[in-house]
C-alpha cells in the first residue's frame, strides 16, 4: 500500500505575517496521493488552497511538515511533477507558438533531438484537440484553447503528478464540461496521476477517485470522501448516478457547514 | 497611495540622492574641483541669484517652454482633430511628419536663427517642431478610438457633425491627449535648452554653456539641477492643467483603483 | 480587377507635393536668397553630397560607438537593479533625476571633465543613450511577470537560465523603446556636440553653411540627417516587427 504512495503532504503548517499579524493558513494538512488516482482537492473560498498548491509544487516552503514526493522530502520543485496554473493567459510565453510553449517543458525527458521533440508536441497537441494550431501563438487562442496548450505542455514533462490548479476556473460552462472530459481521458490515456485543485463541488466529485475537503482557515483536511463510480465517467449518466449525488452531497454539506460559520 | 504619501516619498528621494551625492563628493573618488560637495553647489546658485543673472534667465527659459507648450498642444490637437475628419489630411501628413518628427531640434537651430532671429519665435519654432508629436498622435489615435456608441447617442440627439467632434469626441480624446502633451512638455524643455545653448544670448540653456566653457564648476552643477527642477516643475503644470480639464477621468480611474 | 482606389489613398504622395508647390510658388514670389526654393535646395543636395556624407559619416560612427557602450552597460546593469530589488528602489530616485535632466545639458558637463575631443564627443553620446536604455531595461525587468517565473521554476530552470529564456524575452519590447528614445537623445546631443565644440559632423556642416549664408546648403543638411533619423527608425521598427511581433499582437488581441 505504502509503495504506491506518490505524493505525501505530512503535517503542513504555513502562516503568514508576524506578531498580531500573523495569519495562520495552513494548519496541519496530511494527506496521500496514490499512484494512478485522480484527486481533487476542493474548499471554501479563501481557504489557502493556492498557498497548498505552492507548496505541493516545491514553489514555497511550509513553515513546519513536510511534502514527500516519491518518498522524497520537496524543497523546490522536484524532477517529475509538472504544474497547470490557472492563469493560463500568463502562464504562456507570448513570444513562444503553441508548438514552442510545449516543448519548452521537454527538459529532462526522453526526447532529445529536434525532431524528436516536434514530434512529441504534435502528438500531445493532437491529443488535446489542437493539431492544426501548433504554429499558432497563444494570443490567436481561445482562453480554453490556451488552457489546452498549458494542458499539453504539462503533459509533455512526462511527469509522475500533474497539478492542476483551477484549470477551468476562467473558462465557460460549456467548454469547462468538454475540458473536464478531456483532461479524464488524456489522464487515463497517458496513465497520468493528477491531483485537482478547485472551488467546484460538483466539478472535484465528478473528476477524482478521491476528493479531499479543506476546512476554513486556517485550513487542515476536514475530510476525505472516496468516489466510486470507475474509470469511465460520462457528464449526463455519472452526474445521475446515486453514488455521485452522495458524494457530492456529503462534500457539499461539509463546505456548507463553514460558510455558514463564517456568516455567523 | 495618498498624495501626502507620494510627496513624502519624492522628498525622502530627493534627501537620498542630495546624500549620495554629498557623500561621493567627501569620498574624494572625484577630485573635489570637478566634482563639488552640495554646499559648494548652493553657493554658487547663491551668487547667480545674487546677480540677479539665474532668475532673469530663469523666468525666460520658463516663458518660453510654456509659450511653445501651449501652442504646440493646441497646433497638435487642431491637426488631430483635422485627422480625424478628413481621411485624406490623415495620409499625407502622416508622411510628412515621418520625416519632420526624427530631425534632433539642434540641427534646426542655425538656419531658424536667420529666419528667425533670436527672440521667441526662434523658440516656439523649435518647440513646435518637436512638442505637436505628443498630442498630434495621442489625439489623432484617441479620436479613432471614440466609443460608436458615444458618437450614435449624439447622432440620436440631433447633433451636428461639428457637435459631435467638439463635445463628443474631443473631451473622449482629451485624457489621451494630455498623455501626449505630457511627454511634449519634457520635449520642449529639451528644445528651448539646446536651442538656448546654441542660440548663445540668453537663458538657463545659455548660461550653462558659458559657465562651463569659463569652468566655473558649481555654477555649472547649479544649472544642471535647476533644468531637472525645470522639468519636474512643467510636469507638475500639465499636471493641474489636467485635473481641471479632465477632472471627470482622474476621478474615474482614481475611483478604479 | 483593379480595386477602386479612394483620394486618400493618393494622399500620402499628393500632400508632400502640395507642400513643396506651395513652398516653391512662395520662394519664387520672394525671390530672396536667404528663402531658397526647392530646386535651390535639391541644388545643394547635389552640390554638397560628398561633404554632407563625410561630415554625417564623422557624426555616426561617434553616435555608433557611444550608443554600443551605453547599450553593453546599461542592459545588463538594468537587469540587475530590476532583479535586485532592494538596490533597484535606492537607485530609483538618482534613476528618476537623471530622466529630467534635458539630454543636451549633458554636453557642458561632460565637457568639464573630459574635454571636447573624441572621446569627450562619445561619451556625452553615451551618457545621454545610457539614460533612456537604463530607465526601460529597469522597468521591464522590476515589473517581471511573476506567474512566468513560477512556470520557469515549476520547470527547474537555473537562475540564469530563467533570465535569458525568460526575463530577456519578456523585457525585449520595453528595452526596444528605449532604444528607440537612447538613438534620438544620441543624435541630438551629438549635433549639439559638433555645434557647440566644432571639429567635425554634420553640426560643423551646419553651422559653417549658417555662416555663409548658405540656406539652402543647411536645408540640404537637416534634409539628410532627418533621413538618417528615419532609416533608423524604420530599421528598430522592422526589427520589433520581425522579432516582437508577438508582444504587438497580442496587445491588440487584449483590446
Amino acid at each position: 500500500m505504502n509503495d504506491t504512495t506518490i505524493l505525501e503532504a505530512v503535517d503542513l503548517r504555513k502562516a503568514y505575517g508576524h506578531g498580531l499579524q500573523r495569519m495562520p493558513i495552513l494548519d496541519g494538512i496530511d494527506f496521500r496521493v496514490r499512484k494512478g488516482d485522480f484527486v481533487s482537492v476542493v474548499g471554501p473560498s479563501g481557504c489557502g488552497k493556492t498557498t497548498l498548491l505552492m507548496a505541493l509544487a516545491g514553489l514555497s516552503q511550509p513553515d513546519t511538515g513536510e511534502v514527500r514526493f516519491r518518498g522524497q522530502p520537496v524543497t523546490q520543485p522536484p524532477q517529475g511533477l509538472a504544474v497547470v496554473f490557472q492563469d493560463y493567459s500568463r502562464s504562456l510565453f507570448p513570444w513562444k507558438t503553441a508548438r514552442e510553449n510545449v516543448i519548452f517543458a521537454m527538459r529532462d525527458t526522453a526526447q532529445k533531438t529536434r525532431q524528436e521533440r516536434r514530434d512529441r508536441a504534435d502528438e500531445l497537441l493532437a491529443a488535446v484537440g489542437l493539431k492544426e494550431f501548433a504554429q499558432k501563438y497563444p494570443w490567436q487562442l481561445s482562453g480554453g484553447m490556451q488552457q489546452r496548450v498549458a494542458i499539453a505542455r504539462g503533459l509533455a514533462s512526462e511527469s509522475d503528478l500533474l497539478l492542476l490548479d483551477e484549470p477551468l476556473a476562467a473558462v465557460d460552462a460549456q467548454t469547462r464540461a468538454d475540458m473536464q472530459d478531456l483532461i479524464l481521458e488524456l489522464a487515463q490515456r497517458f496513465d497520468q496521476t493528477c491531483l485537482l485543485v478547485t472551488h467546484d463541488v460538483d466539478e472535484a466529485v465528478y473528476m477524482a477517485d478521491k476528493v479531499i475537503v479543506l476546512s476554513r482557515r486556517p485550513t487542515s483536511v476536514a475530510t476525505e470522501i472516496p468516489v466510486d463510480l470507475g474509470k469511465r465517467r460520462d457528464q449526463l449518466a455519472t452526474r445521475e448516478q446515486p453514488g455521485f449525488l452522495h458524494a457530492r452531497h456529503e462534500v457539499m454539506e461539509r463546505i456548507r457547514s463553514y460558510r455558514s460559520q463564517m456568516a455567523g | 497611495m495618498t498624495r501626502a504619501l507620494l510627496w513624502s516619498r519624492g522628498a525622502v528621494s530627493l534627501i537620498f540622492v542630495l546624500a549620495l551625492w554629498q557623500a561621493v563628493a567627501l569620498s574624494g573618488a572625484v577630485p573635489a574641483k570637478f566634482f563639488p560637495g552640495i554646499p559648494a553647489i548652493i553657493d554658487g546658485a547663491r551668487q547667480m541669484i545674487a546677480t540677479g543673472e539665474l532668475p532673469r534667465n530663469e523666468i525666460l527659459t520658463l516663458g518660453r517652454a510654456l509659450t511653445g507648450l501651449v501652442l504646440a498642444s493646441v497646433a497638435g490637437i487642431a491637426l488631430a482633430l483635422l485627422s480625424d475628419a478628413s481621411p485624406f489630411f490623415d495620409r499625407g501628413f502622416r508622411t510628412i511628419s515621418s520625416l519632420l518628427q526624427p530631425v534632433p531640434p539642434a540641427a534646426v537651430v542655425p538656419m531658424a536663427i536667420f529666419a528667425l532671429g533670436l527672440g521667441i519665435k526662434l523658440y516656439i519654432f523649435i518647440i513646435l517642431l518637436v512638442s505637436i508629436w505628443g498630442p498630434y498622435l495621442n489625439g489623432a489615435a484617441a479620436l479613432r478610438a471614440v466609443p460608436r456608441e458615444q458618437i450614435l447617442t449624439g447622432r440620436m440627439l440631433g447633433l451636428s457633425p461639428a457637435a459631435i467632434m467638439f463635445r463628443i469626441k474631443l473631451p473622449a480624446a482629451m485624457p489621451q491627449i494630455f498623455a501626449g502633451i505630457r511627454y511634449a512638455a519634457a520635449v520642449s524643455l529639451i528644445a528651448v535648452v539646446v536651442a538656448e545653448m546654441l542660440a548663445g544670448r540668453d537663458g538657463i540653456g545659455f548660461l550653462l554653456v558659458r559657465k562651463s566653457f569659463s569652468i566655473r564648476i558649481p555654477e555649472t552643477y547649479a544649472l544642471m539641477f535647476v533644468t531637472m527642477f525645470n522639468g519636474v516643475l512643467l510636469a507638475l503644470l500639465v499636471n493641474l492643467a489636467r485635473r481641471v480639464l479632465t477632472g471627470w477621468h482622474v476621478r474615474q480611474t482614481g475611483a478604479s483603483k | 480587377m483593379i480595386p477602386l482606389r479612394k483620394p486618400a489613398d493618393y494622399a500620402p504622395i499628393l500632400m508632400p507635393l502640395i507642400v513643396v508647390a506651395i513652398w516653391a510658388l512662395a520662394a519664387a514670389s520672394t525671390s530672396s536668397p536667404l528663402f531658397p526654393g526647392p530646386a535651390k535646395v535639391a541644388q545643394a543636395i547635389w552640390h554638397n553630397f560628398s561633404t554632407i556624407m563625410v561630415q554625417l559619416g564623422a557624426t555616426l560612427t561617434r553616435v555608433v560607438i557611444g550608443f554600443a557602450v551605453a547599450a553593453a552597460i546599461t542592459v545588463p546593469l538594468g537587469i540587475m537593479l530590476g532583479r535586485l530589488r532592494i538596490i533597484g528602489q535606492l537607485f530609483e530616485p538618482v534613476m528618476d533625476m537623471l530622466a529630467t535632466l534635458p539630454p543636451p545639458a549633458i554636453v557642458p558637463l561632460v565637457m568639464l571633465f573630459a574635454g571636447t575631443g573624441d572621446a569627450a564627443k562619445i561619451t556625452m553620446i553615451a551618457f545621454a543613450a545610457a539614460i533612456p536604455l537604463l530607465m526601460n531595461t529597469y522597468e521591464a525587468s522590476k515589473t517581471q511577470n511573476e506567474m512566468a517565473n513560477l512556470v520557469a521554476r515549476s520547470l527547474r530552470l537555473s537562475r540564469f537560465e530563467t533570465m535569458l529564456r525568460v526575463d530577456l524575452p519578456a523585457a525585449l519590447p520595453m528595452i526596444a523603446t528605449g532604444v528607440r528614445m537612447a538613438v534620438a537623445a544620441a543624435l541630438l546631443v551629438s549635433v549639439t556636440s559638433e555645434i557647440l565644440l566644432a571639429t567635425d559632423g554634420i553640426g560643423v556642416f551646419l553651422q559653417r553653411q549658417q555662416e555663409n549664408f548658405q540656406i539652402a546648403g543647411g536645408l540640404a543638411g537637416i534634409f539628410f540627417i532627418s533621413l538618417t533619423g528615419l532609416v533608423v527608425n524604420t530599421l528598430i521598427l522592422a526589427f520589433e516587427k520581425r522579432w516582437l511581433f508577438w508582444h504587438y499582437r497580442a496587445q491588440e488581441d487584449a483590446k
